[in-house]
């Protein structure tokens, strides 16, 4: 692997990225309460998205050219990168079709869900993105022990984010739900969401649902990396790491999308 | 069940598309330029497009229409507040498309064969090239002509009649280049060109059957009868079973190395064409009096009788010479003559290696020269297989034995 990129520019880009995902974050926030305007959303969610699958997923990789040396390795991780590319097209049909299906059912207003709650998990998904990308980088420079560090962050966040959301969104496990949003300051006694509940319900429950099978297997595949990297795997065969991280990224992008589908466009649902 | 097998079938043409794009791209022979693919290939990449990214949305809509009986979460149930409709729609946004993974292949092969057979350039390489994908894309904004009179939103339909229509415009290109193609040409007619002549013919009536449906105003009276019924089976008779029977004609002898027999090959072909066009004039002549699909019994004093006693023995006359067919097909498998050198005459790269394929297909690796169809062109070479004889630059170096995996 050649390392064309020391490790101090990586850092720098990735850190800047992540400050322009943070903001970007907050001013949707700010958008959603201030203005309520739907296309100044969807501009800073493309702009957001942009940015992730420029920066983080690094797409400009990709290599369209037919070539002749067919047992190099960068040739065949070459391959591989293009095979993904094409499945992360095909699997954001799934995520256009939910939405799709979310703007049929509910145009203009969205289920009552806690602001705070949403914020936070948003929160999560993107910090883990900024360690993910983090790791790559430094297994890329050879780091080995940054990257098991890293994606061990990375894993402990998406985790934290696939509990939020399983556990606290969906009202799971009763007891812990209603402490922990009774501390994001949600007054006692509103009734959870529920997926029988009418189409709002249905359509929260759907979309977040297929969204968290994807962490779930997101968080899999990093286990699978960091259990590798630790035996002392991807010395010189580093393209798996790639794949893991940018399956991540991918994850990050369909909840950039979904985060203000569902928590802050239109109107609240009484 | 039906739904867990429906997500495996969505799941293995997913991958497969995935697979014959990233070939399509990475793992060409040298010298096989975008423009001097085969015609077929453009034609799997299209069909692969629509495979990769439309398969998911029925896979969705099936998922959803599961977790609604599962669960009662109400994404189509009016009572708690969801749309009927978007079912419709899902589903149609798949199944729209689907139906041009059917055709595409079958187009591919009519423009693959029709050259060989009438030993003349393929006109319009590039425009039929671009046509299939022109197919491909227009395909996706098509899907709610399938719903004209199903409730929905009526501004709508004006648009996707508008781009229904522009359909016409790509399948255009390619019959027009179709025809051009066959004129002056020296043409040959075994088997497999027979079947191509007739998937043309029987291509050119669904065509011109279609943008009628199209229309709105005709397509609410038209919608659900037989006519709609006729005029899809001569797009799927024209598009993916004519072509699909003149494929395994042409390819047989590569597969196995003998060939089918033609004098029963031949009977095949003409007891199934004409029954064909009868068994599809029929439906739609009923379909034009009021016949609506979906329906097994009606009044006598309508006077469909005649024409469905008609239709029916048209139908089992197809069936017959579709028996004709496997029995020639699998005696042939063992029996057939033998056929092992390039007995088409064809230029493609796969007939320049023995029949049946070796074990390694491509022992020596190809450069392509030329262009893929200049059929009766002096002097032309698609490929050059060679790599002592040839002096072209491009050659890659000779591997050792046992390269290749």
């Amino acid at each position: 692997m050649v390392h064309t990129q020391e490790n101090k520019t990586l850092l720098g880009q990735g850190v800047l990225i992540f400050i322009y995902l943070a903001v970007l974050t907050g001013l949707e926030f700010f958008i959603a309460i201030s203005f309520q305007s739907v296309p100044l959303l969807i501009v800073v969610a493309l702009v957001k998205a942009a940015l992730v699958v420029y920066y983080y997923m690094h797409v400009y990789k990709l290599n369209l050219e037919a070539e002749v040396d067919d047992e190099a390795y960068d040739y065949k991780a070459g391959t591989n990168r293009l095979g993904l590319w094409l499945f992360l097209i095909s699997d954001s049909f799934v995520f256009a079709g939910l939405m799709a299906m979310r703007v049929n059912l509910l145009g203009l207003t969205r289920p009552q869900l806690n602001q705070f709650l949403g914020l936070g998990v948003t929160a999560v998904l993107l910090i883990s993105s900024f360690f993910m990308n983090r790791g790559e980088a430094l297994m890329h420079n050879g780091d080995r022990q940054g990257f098991l560090r890293y994606t061990a962050i990375t894993f402990l966040l998406g985790l934290g984010f696939l509990l939020g959301v399983v556990i606290i969104e969906w009202h799971t496990i009763p007891a812990i739900a209603e402490t922990v949003l009774h501390l994001f300051g949600e007054p006692a006694g509103v009734e959870p969401l529920k997926p029988t509940s009418g189409v709002a319900g249905a359509a929260f429950f759907m979309m977040t649902g297929m969204h968290a099978f994807h962490v779930l297997s997101g968080l899999i595949l990093l286990g699978i990396v960091w259990n590798n990297g630790r035996k002392g795997f991807y010395d010189e065969k580093q393209y798996p790491v790639e794949a893991v991280a940018v399956y991540w990224h991918f994850v990050d992008v369909v909840w950039i999308f979904f985060y203000p589908a569902l928590y802050l466009i239109g109107t609240v649902i009484k | 069940m039906f739904f867990l097998g429906v997500f495996t079938a969505g799941w293995s043409s997913i991958l497969g598309s995935a697979n014959v794009i990233a070939t399509v791209i990475r793992m060409r022979a040298k010298g096989m330029t975008a423009m001097r693919l085969p015609i077929f290939v453009w034609a799997s990449i299209a069909t692969s497009i629509i495979a990769l990214t439309a398969t998911q949305l029925i896979g969705l809509s099936f998922q959803l229409v599961m977790f609604q009986r599962l669960f009662g979460m109400g994404f189509f149930d009016a009572a708690k507040g969801g749309n009927p409709v978007l079912f419709q729609h899902l589903f149609w946004f798949y199944s729209h498309p689907a139906v041009y993974v059917f055709v595409l292949p079958g187009l591919g092969v009519i423009s693959e064969l029709l050259p060989v057979f009438a030993r003349k350039p393929l006109f319009g390489y590039r425009w039929i090239a671009m046509s299939s994908l022109g197919i491909a894309l227009v395909g996706f904004t098509v899907w709610a002509h399938h719903m004209f009179t199903s409730g929905m939103n009526e501004y709508l339909r004006v648009p996707f009649m508008y781009s229904t229509l522009l359909v016409a415009v790509p399948t255009g290109v390619k019959f027009f280049s179709w025809v051009a193609t066959l004129w002056g040409g020296k043409i040959e007619t075994p088997t497999p060109m027979l079947f191509v002549l007739g998937a043309i013919i029987v291509f050119l009536l669904g065509g011109i059957t279609g943008p009628p449906n199209a229309a709105i105003a005709l397509d609410l009276h038209l919608h659900d009868t037989y006519w709609v019924v006729g005029h899809f089976h001569d797009t799927i008779f024209g598009g993916f079973i004519f072509p699909f029977f003149a494929a395994i004609y042409y390819w047989f002898p590569k597969a196995t190395g003998r060939r089918m027999n033609e004098f029963w090959g031949k009977v095949h072909f003409w007891m199934m064409t004409p029954s064909f066009l009868v068994l599809t004039f029929g439906m739609m002549r009923v379909g034009l009096l009021g016949m609506r699909r979906r329906i097994a019994d009606y009044d006598p004093a309508l006077g469909f009788d005649t024409t469905h006693l008609i239709m029916t023995i048209a139908g089992f006359l197809i069936f017959f010479s579709v028996l004709i067919f496997f029995i020639n097909l699998f005696h042939s498998i063992s029996h057939g003559e033998k056929a092992e050198g390039n007995i088409w005459n064809s230029r493609s790269p796969e007939w320049q290696v023995p029949s049946p394929m070796p074990v390694h297909n491509y022992d020596v690796p190809f450069v392509v020269v030329g262009e893929p169809y200049d059929y009766g062109l002096a002097d032309s070479k698609y490929v050059e297989f060679s790599p002592n004889g040839s002096k072209h630059p491009e050659f890659p170096p000779v591997r050792e034995a046992g390269k290749y995996h």
